[in-house]
């Protein structure tokens, strides 16, 4: 539930759509698979495709991040909080067994597993802060550009420029004190990583009941969506756990085709990094791409980047999502106030999901389905980076903590 | 939808699509539009990794080059740790920044615990058993043969037998069957994986 992201309970129940980009982005979408498929081969088309299907997901259910978590910080609602928590766990489910056991397709898997150290802690925060300034984390700017929000454009032009200044400092960053990459599942097996991990879930989980309840008297009852059946599959609103289930199995299938969990912020960077290049900015003399897995990414194609085709997915399955809800592109003019916060957050964001080695999905939901610890520290410190987000919202005319 | 976001997006969408039609041109015609030298830490351009990889001749069908674990990994070709062993002494690309700088973090063979390490718990790990996984991967020791007994273990009953040397006794317990004749233990004389056996001392893959 990014701030841009348009509502999703519309007003009446009918059934219009915008027909014209419905038209526009479904052609666009078959078009650009079949051009990945011939430009590249049928697994990338089909890592676009699962793009597709988390951007409908994501903008059908505004399934965000920076929304939830202020909703719960603010309101003390906690609703959206626990689907993504139950998500994570659906999704740890399978990631777990499946880094121990092996690929049961064939070829590698390998986990979203990372250093825990001061870069995550201060990347973390970074992010934490900046998603609440931008209005969307990395998800929530991919899918709420797809439904034609002029804001989240500014969020993600810095965005990206944040990301490759991220990999200029990244090296200097991990000269600090760090631990190496811990994983749940290889350091307690797979039961004791499932106990642990579905154990600090719950936890979590358990705490945002007690904290609505002790605001509220009760959980939050969810209102009668509008409409029902087909019409709700294809107009919207979707429902946010079963949402959240879909985009656990998703993120299952990508761990899978792809050998590695659902990202999006890498491809953030390789795209700064491309133009940077044609601006004669010399990227491929620093260090971070000059590591192997980035220096193979700068010399390829951007279409043989499994996470930057799976974001052309996400934004174009948002944009078709978006027209079927009829709500494609709501408004251009911006106050210069918010986009300055934007801009703000979205070079927080960026870089500090290079230092985090993710963002909220390739950290905190990968991160923590794949066992590593490094997505636990990263949940608490951008959370903690979001609550100061959240107090500085109204110095940009946004809301904060008091409406 | 305003005729202003239509112009906007419209503008957008076209300058994306002409970026990556002309990154992809450039990257697939070998036109050299954008600069980019092969990093220092890859194998020069067109070499295979693998042309020395001292695993090439492995006759285990279970051999960790057989299936490149690096094919899915984000460091790739690039990363192949049976090419240029990580490991090894002369190669190692966490030298120029430490292990937690790696990107590959997730297979980064010098992270605790793997089984490349020496002081690994693991680092008996035969990877001519019937695993056909990463023997880096995530708990490679869950699938292992020997897990059950390994030999390697601090206080394993099976600690003091030497499956490398010439076994004293007549089963292994690192075979598949832990009751198999000699002949099926993977570090016997006879035994094809022999030539590849990673715990003696001259195997090339001995530091894998």
């Amino acid at each position: 539930m990014s701030e841009t992201t348009l509502n999703a309970n519309p007003a009446t129940p009918g059934f219009t759509f915008d027909k014209g980009p419905a038209a526009i982005t479904a052609v666009l979408f078959v078009l650009v698979g079949i051009a990945i498929s011939q430009a590249v081969d049928l697994k990338q088309a089909v890592l676009y495709g699962l793009g597709g299907l988390l951007g409908i997901a994501l903008y059908h259910a505004s399934f965000g991040f920076t929304g939830g978590w202020r909703r719960f910080s603010v309101e003390k609602r906690g609703r959206a909080l626990r689907a993504q928590l139950l998500m994570i766990g659906v999704a740890a489910a399978a990631f777990i067994p499946l880094l121990a056991l092996g690929n049961p397709f064939g070829g590698s898997v390998v986990g979203a597993v990372a250093p825990v150290g001061m870069s995550v802690l201060i990347g973390a925060f970074l992010f934490g802060l900046g998603m609440q300034l931008g209005g969307g984390c990395g998800s929530g700017t991919l899918f709420t550009v797809g439904g034609g929000s002029a804001r989240m454009l500014v969020t993600l032009v810095f965005f990206i420029i944040g990301a490759v200044i991220g990999t200029a400092h990244l090296p200097m960053w991990l000269e600090l004190p760090s631990l190496p990459p811990m994983s749940l599942g290889r350091e307690y097996g797979i039961g004791g990583g499932l106990a642990v991990t579905f154990g600090g879930l719950a936890l979590v989980a358990l705490l945002t009941v007690f904290v609505e309840k002790r605001a509220h008297g009760g959980l939050e009852v969810v209102s009668t969506a509008p409409r029902e059946g087909l019409a709700r599959f294809i107009h919207g609103p979707w429902p946010m756990i079963w949402t959240g289930l879909l985009l656990a199995g998703l993120n299952v299938a990508t761990l899978l085709i792809a050998g590695h969990p659902w990202s999006i912020t890498f491809g953030f960077g390789l795209w700064g990094a491309k133009i940077a290049q044609v601006m004669g900015i010399p990227v491929e003399t620093w260090e971070f791409w000059n590591w192997a897995g980035p220096a193979r990414a700068l010399g390829n194609s951007v279409l043989q980047d499994n996470t930057s085709v799976m974001n052309f997915g996400i934004v174009i399955g948002a944009a078709f999502a978006a027209a079927l809800a009829g709500k494609f592109a709501p408004k251009v003019s911006v106050p210069l106030a918010s986009l300055i916060a934007a801009a703000i957050g979205g070079l927080l964001m960026g870089y500090g999901a290079r230092l985090a080695f993710g963002c909220n999905i390739g950290a905190f939901f990968s991160g923590i389905a794949s066992g590593s610890v490094h997505g636990w520290l990263w949940f608490v410190l951008a959370f903690a980076g979001s609550w100061i987000g959240i107090a500085l919202r109204p110095v940009f005319g946004m809301d904060g903590f008091r409406k | 939808m305003s005729e202003k976001n239509t112009l906007l997006f419209g503008a957008v969408f076209l300058a994306a699509t002409g970026a990556v039609a002309l990154d992809h041109y450039s990257h697939t015609a070998n036109i050299p539009a954008v600069a980019n030298p092969a990093p220092a830490k890859l194998p020069a351009a067109g070499s295979n990794p693998c042309a020395a990889n001292p695993c090439a001749a492995n006759p285990c069908s279970a051999n960790p080059c057989g299936v490149n674990p690096c094919a899915a990994n984000p460091c790739g070709a690039g990363y192949n740790p049976c090419g240029a062993n990580p490991c090894g002494a002369g190669y190692n690309p966490c030298a120029a920044s430490p292990c937690s700088a790696n990107p590959c973090a997730a297979y980064n063979p010098c992270a605790a615990g793997n089984p490349c390490s020496p002081s690994s718990p693991c680092g008996g790990f035969n990877p001519c058993g019937v695993r056909s996984v990463n023997p880096c991967a995530a708990a490679p020791c869950s699938a292992n043969p020997c897990a059950a007994a390994n030999p390697c273990a601090a206080g394993n009953p099976c600690a003091a037998y030497n499956p490398c040397g010439a076994s004293p006794y007549a089963v292994s317990p690192c075979a598949a069957s832990p009751c198999a004749p000699a002949a099926s233990n993977p570090c016997a004389a006879s035994n094809p994986c022999a030539a590849y056996n990673p715990c003696g001392a001259g195997n090339p893959c001995a530091a894998y």
